[in-house]
Formats: C-alpha cells, sequence, structure tokens
C-alpha cells in the first residue's frame, strides 16, 4: 500500500517535471540541441549572431534546407523579446548522405545553423518588464522541429533558451564557440562573385553546369537548392576548365519540363561555398556531347 | 560554350523530332507507360500490372513504422482515400518494399491484421522485401505514391501532399496530390501536378 502510493507519488512528480513525460524534449533525439550566442553580451543596436547547434549522436544525421531524396530540414520558430528581429536561418553547406539507391543533402556530428539577431538601439532605457528574462538580461527562445535519421527517423521537438546580458559595449567573444562560429560561416554558402559567368546547356538526360571563374577548378560539388531538377543521387562528372570548372548533372527523372534556371549550392575542393543560379540553354543538336 | 548554346535553326526538324520521340532511359517516366511488374500480395495472390488495363491504378509506397506513413494511417487520412477511390474502382497497391531486418519488414499474415485493424481497404498489399518493384518505379521515400491511368500510362509519381511534415495537423490544409490527379485524369482534364518531391522516410531497401 505504502510502496504504491510511493510509486504513485514519484510517476506524478515525474510527468510534472520538465524533461519528464510532458516536458518539451522528446525521449531519445540522439543527440543535444542548443540555443547558443557568438557573443557573451548584447549591444544595443548591433547586430550579433545566435546559432542552433546540434551535436548528434554517431550514425545519426540531420537535413540541409533541401533534405534530398528523403527526409526534412529542422524548422524553427522564434520567440524573442520586444524589439529584436531574427533574420533567415543559414545553412553551411552541406554533405552528401548517400545509401543507395538514395542520396540525401544533411549534417552529421556538430553543426551550426546561424541566424543574424539586431538587437534594437534602445534597449537599456526601457523598463525591465520588457525585457523578456527582467533586469539587464534578455532571453531568447526557439521553438525547434527537427527529424533526425540513421537506418531510421525520429521526429523531434525542443524549445531551447539562451539568456545574454545587456551591455552598453562592445560585446566579448565567447570562446566556446568562437571555433565553431567561425567554421561554420566559412562553409556558408556565399553570392557567387560577379565575375563569374555561370550557365548550364541541357543535353539529352543531362544538365551541363559551366562555371567561368578566375581559375581552373579541379574538384567540386553541386547541391540542388530546387526539388526535382538533378537526380540527387547520380554521380556527378567533373572537369576542370582553364578558368572553371564543368559539372555534368543528370536530370532529375521526376523533370518534365524544360527550366529556366538551374539553382543551387557548389562547394569547391577548398570547402569554399557558393550559390549559383545558372540560366539554362537547350541544346538541339544531337551530336553535341 | 556561347556557340553550343546559339539555337540552331536550320537543323532538320527531323531531327527534332527523333530527338523527342527518344525512348525514356529510366522507368516509371510521368508520360510514359508504366512499367509491368509481377508482384504477389499478402493473400498468395499474384499480380500482373497489365491485368488492370481498362482501370485506374494507385501505387502507395508504405512502412508502418515510418513517422510519415503513420501521419496519414492514425489520422485516417490513407484509408479514406483507398475507401473512396476502390469504392470507384480504382485498383490500389499497398507496396512493402523493407528488406529483411529493417524498420517496416512485415510477414504476410502480420499485413493482413494490420489492414484489419486499421480499417483499410487497400485492393491488395503486395511484398516487394527485395525492393525490385521498388526500384522498378524508383520509390523513395513512404509514402511515395504513384498513379496510373486505364491505357497504362504513368500520370502522378511523387508525394501523398504538399506539407511535408510528421504531424496531422497538417492534414486539413493539405493539397492532396492523389486526390487531385484521380479527380482531374477522371474528369477527362490533364493532372495539374504530375510529380512533386515525394516525402518521407527512407524506403528500407536490402543494402
Amino acid at each position: 500500500m505504502r510502496v504504491s502510493f510511493l510509486l504513485l507519488l514519484l510517476l506524478l512528480l515525474f510527468a510534472l517535471s520538465p524533461g519528464g513525460a510532458w516536458g518539451s524534449q522528446a525521449a531519445d533525439t540522439h543527440g543535444s540541441l542548443q540555443l547558443v550566442s557568438e557573443q557573451q553580451s548584447i549591444e544595443p543596436g548591433h547586430e550579433f549572431w545566435i546559432g542552433l547547434r546540434f551535436n548528434l549522436e554517431k550514425g545519426w544525421h540531420i537535413y540541409w534546407v533541401n533534405p534530398g531524396d528523403s527526409g526534412e530540414p529542422p524548422k524553427v520558430n522564434w520567440d524573442l523579446p520586444a524589439g529584436f528581429g531574427a533574420g533567415d536561418l543559414q545553412w553551411p553547406a552541406p554533405h552528401r548522405l548517400e545509401h543507395p539507391p538514395l542520396t540525401d543533402f544533411g549534417y552529421e556530428g556538430e553543426v551550426l545553423l546561424l541566424a543574424p539577431v539586431h538587437a534594437p538601439s534602445q534597449l537599456l532605457g526601457r523598463p525591465p518588464a520588457q525585457l523578456a528574462g527582467g533586469g539587464g538580461n534578455a532571453t531568447f527562445a526557439a521553438d525547434v522541429k527537427w527529424l533526425v535519421c540513421r537506418d531510421i527517423c525520429i521526429p523531434a521537438h525542443q524549445r531551447v533558451t539562451l539568456s545574454l546580458a545587456i551591455r552598453e559595449r562592445a560585446p566579448k567573444t565567447d570562446p566556446n564557440w568562437r571555433a565553431l562560429f567561425e567554421r561554420s560561416r566559412s562553409r556558408l554558402p556565399q553570392p557567387a562573385p560577379v565575375s563569374w559567368k555561370s550557365a548550364v546547356l541541357a543535353e539529352g538526360k543531362d544538365f551541363v553546369l559551366s562555371i567561368e571563374s578566375d581559375a581552373s577548378q579541379a574538384q567540386a560539388t553541386f547541391f540542388p537548392l530546387e526539388p526535382l531538377q538533378i537526380e540527387n543521387g547520380a554521380p556527378q562528372r567533373v572537369s576542370a576548365m582553364p578558368r572553371g570548372i564543368r559539372l555534368t548533372l543528370e536530370k532529375s527523372d521526376q523533370l518534365l519540363k524544360p527550366i529556366t534556371n538551374l539553382r543551387g549550392v557548389i562547394v569547391l575542393g577548398n570547402g569554399r561555398a557558393y550559390v549559383i543560379d545558372a540560366p539554362v540553354f537547350q541544346n538541339k543538336r544531337r551530336t553535341a556531347s | 560554350m556561347r556557340q553550343v548554346m546559339r539555337r540552331f535553326l536550320s537543323l532538320p526538324l527531323l531531327t527534332a523530332i527523333l530527338l523527342l520521340t527518344l525512348p525514356a532511359a529510366r522507368a516509371a517516366q510521368v508520360g510514359s507507360p508504366a512499367p509491368d511488374f509481377t508482384v504477389t500480395d499478402t493473400n498468395g495472390k499474384v499480380h500482373h500490372l497489365s491485368e488492370y488495363k481498362g482501370k485506374f491504378v494507385v501505387l502507395e509506397w508504405h512502412n508502418r513504422e515510418c513517422p510519415y506513413t503513420r501521419k496519414h494511417y492514425a489520422s485516417g487520412n490513407m484509408e479514406r482515400l483507398q475507401k473512396e477511390w476502390t469504392g470507384k474502382g480504382v485498383v490500389w497497391f499497398t507496396v512493402i518494399s523493407s528488406a529483411p531486418g529493417t524498420q517496416g519488414y512485415v510477414t504476410a499474415d502480420d499485413e493482413n491484421a494490420y489492414v484489419a485493424k486499421m480499417n483499410a481497404s487497400p485492393t491488395a498489399v503486395l511484398l516487394d522485401a527485395e525492393g525490385s518493384l521498388g526500384h522498378l518505379y524508383g520509390a523513395k521515400t513512404t509514402p511515395h505514391m504513384f498513379v496510373i491511368n486505364p491505357e497504362g500510362v504513368l500520370i502522378y509519381n511523387g508525394a501523398i501532399d504538399d506539407k511535408p511534415t510528421t504531424e496531422i495537423a497538417d492534414i486539413p490544409s493539405a493539397k492532396n496530390y492523389v486526390q487531385a490527379a484521380l479527380e482531374e485524369a477522371m474528369a477527362g482534364q490533364p493532372v495539374a501536378a504530375p510529380t512533386s518531391r515525394p516525402y518521407g522516410c527512407s524506403v528500407k531497401y536490402a543494402h
């Protein structure tokens, strides 16, 4: 009798505790999620970077903004103090996750999805009640839904929060996250340099993407930003050009109409990533290769 | 580069026509004849696609443990579609391509019990544990949906709807592509959205 009462009490406590049965953290997401900031404090009127840091168990992965053949990218709903605004989530260049016959695009291990946040210029003068978290702090929250997969997939949902002090001086970089932010930012796709010329020739079952740049490139991987343009899993034939690079990409077998532009991210051999939006020309010559 | 891209207006029309009519190198292309198959269902009956000329055929790739499949079964959405369209003479095949030892692999008896429990009404559940039907059609996800018209031509290849999530709450506001394709085709109209990115878990093929 006494034992069962204790058990009931324990069960109730468990159910009501954060992280328990009714908490926001899913049972097993095969990794952890944190909301982190590059800076240790907020300077009014300035922009700073925050990020969703996923640290995944070995063998598990999450997805890029275009997940490829299966899967789903993480989604975030920001809950920011009044006056703060978050920009779009920034996605570091992904990796090809190959499990034949399917190919997905995503991340393994540690990954940071970044977002710029703008702090309003009037902050310190406000009554503390307007700053969530009170006092000289601002509290940020993110409701994140994501899919984590290995051979099987698990939908996850978690609310993560971060509290930062507001200081009327230049903030210090958080030493815990400096390297992670730098590394992740270096993998963010940049706009292609204006001197580059890219164009696509549609030839039979292929798209031949040519990028004229300032130097010969020997290695590149193309990640489509639009679904149903190219076959995600097809090998990409790469050939160096005296100035630039050429990639032969197989058309998606679900592509029924000619497209006007091929959009994607190209990752070069040096790890730099660029956004490509190339006009597509139809080649009607049969002999062209 | 530029020269190659210039339009060759002098090109004989014949060549252009030849190019347009080259047979599709890959299987299961919308607008082309759907590849024929021979597969056994959970009751031991053998089905050939060619037997169903004159009827619409739907192929639904399935893995009951996949959260995306669960969304459409736990909500009753898939069962409702099956009931409505088999009621209108459509042949509906649920296809299971999970390899033995992978998620979603089932025995015939187990699957029959599941169909009864869910009150699902596919025409038959096809067991494709070696994945040959899946590879033939290029099935990528669960669910992944295909619609074949009475002439045997593939008219839809893609997702079940336009809300690629695991959440049941998204179903009422989603545009169901299979519903739309069947309605349009039965009304003698072209299918407005004949392809879409299928969404879901990967099909658990043998490696």
